[in-house]
């Protein structure tokens, strides 16, 4: 197995966590607080084409998931449980109908926008993928703390080693959870709901 | 009809016993989405003969090349890499599930489709190859519900 090329590295410095009480007490693991990273401006491509930016994760719930679609078991695995949790959050305030699951493509050269299209829709027809060169992914990777990296696995094939967490981001743009596997359903929407009902707290 | 009859034996069952002892359960595939052209094979494995077997290579015929792989998580990134042969003493366990363990098999002879059932093989340092009907599934049969 040889490293044939390190293509991002997170920022210097590592996410800090907190543990953090909601208004009832009960404790939020993993919630960002009161620091969360904010997402800059990015210029990334969505899956039809078109620009994918920092506006288009304002004023909404964002699910955000890092991978490729060459990736044989934990992206499916975890679109499929994704595609579980948008369909249950989407039926009531804060996510609602315009909370968005977005996969982030870490493997442009083989990713096409179109690629991306068929294979988020598979999992649910609301999801969107985006992708982007390395140098337009890198701006929001670092400010994430994602990690991936190309692997060679003999002959032409690669595959990418990524960050397999699942990423809050609130409708201001900033990144106030993260999920780390192995995930369910049912953790990623209490989750959802406990780290959602901090922030419209805070706001 | 035969082989379909073959299919639902082997499925009702759920197990066939070949390579010295060696079975397999539960064995399924995911359909591959659409634009991937890998694909993941999942099992239960359990060696109910009296000696140790070893597991050295995992493949299908209906697939040009097959690996298995184990995704670890390291510091909240997931990496795939070559499973080593798996060694199973007699009574042992070997579980490739989504998320850990998983054939990874490359290029279908044709695009698996949810419905068929394809052949997933195992070979062992002793013993037979083992064939197993490898159920072809949209997403894990026991995934946790919404």
């Amino acid at each position: 197995m040889i490293l044939i090329a390190g293509m991002a590295f997170a920022a210097g410095i590592g996410l800090s966590w907190w543990h953090n009480r909601d208004t009832e007490g009960a404790p939020i693991d993993g919630l960002l607080w009161p620091d969360p990273p904010a997402v800059p401006e990015i210029a990334l491509t969505r899956d039809d084409g078109t620009p994918f930016k920092l506006a288009d994760l304002r004023g909404k719930w964002t699910l955000m998931f890092f991978g490729f679609t060459h990736c044989p078991d934990v992206c499916p695995t975890t679109l499929d449980l994704l595609a579980q949790v948008h369909t249950v959050l989407k039926k009531t305030p804060p996510y609602g109908t315009q909370g968005q699951v977005v996969f982030v493509s870490v493997d442009p050269e083989r990713d096409t926008p179109a690629q991306l299209a068929q294979y988020v829709h598979y999992f649910h027809k609301d999801f969107i993928g985006v992708t982007g060169a390395d140098s337009d992914l890198k701006p929001l990777t670092q400010a994430l703390g994602v990690l991936f990296m190309k692997v060679a696995q003999g002959g032409p094939d690669y595959t990418v080693d990524h960050s397999a967490g699942i990423f809050f981001i609130d409708p201001a743009g900033r990144l106030v959870s993260v999920l780390t596997p192995p995930h369910t359903a049912d953790a990623v929407i209490a989750r959802f709901k406990a780290v959602s009902a901090f922030i419209l707290g805070k706001s | 009809m035969r082989s379909v009859c073959m299919v639902l034996i082997l499925l009702v069952n759920g197990a066939a016993l070949a390579c010295d002892g060696l079975v397999v359960e539960h064995a399924w595939l995911r359909q591959p989405p659409p634009g991937s052209d890998v694909a993941a094979a999942y099992f239960d494995a359990r060696n109910d003969g009296a000696a140790t077997l070893t597991i050295t290579a995992v493949g299908s015929p209906d697939f040009k090349s097959a690996m298995l792989h184990a995704t670890h998580v390291v510091d909240g990134r997931a990496v795939m890499r070559p499973q080593g042969d798996i060694e199973l003493a007699p009574g042992a366990h070997f579980v490739a599930a989504p998320g850990g363990a998983h054939v990874m098999l490359f290029e279908p002879a044709k695009p698996p489709t949810v419905g068929d059932t394809l052949t997933l093989q195992l070979d062992c340092r002793a013993g037979e190859p083992l064939r197993v009907a490898l159920p072809v599934l949209r997403d894990a049969p026991r995934a946790t519900p919404p």
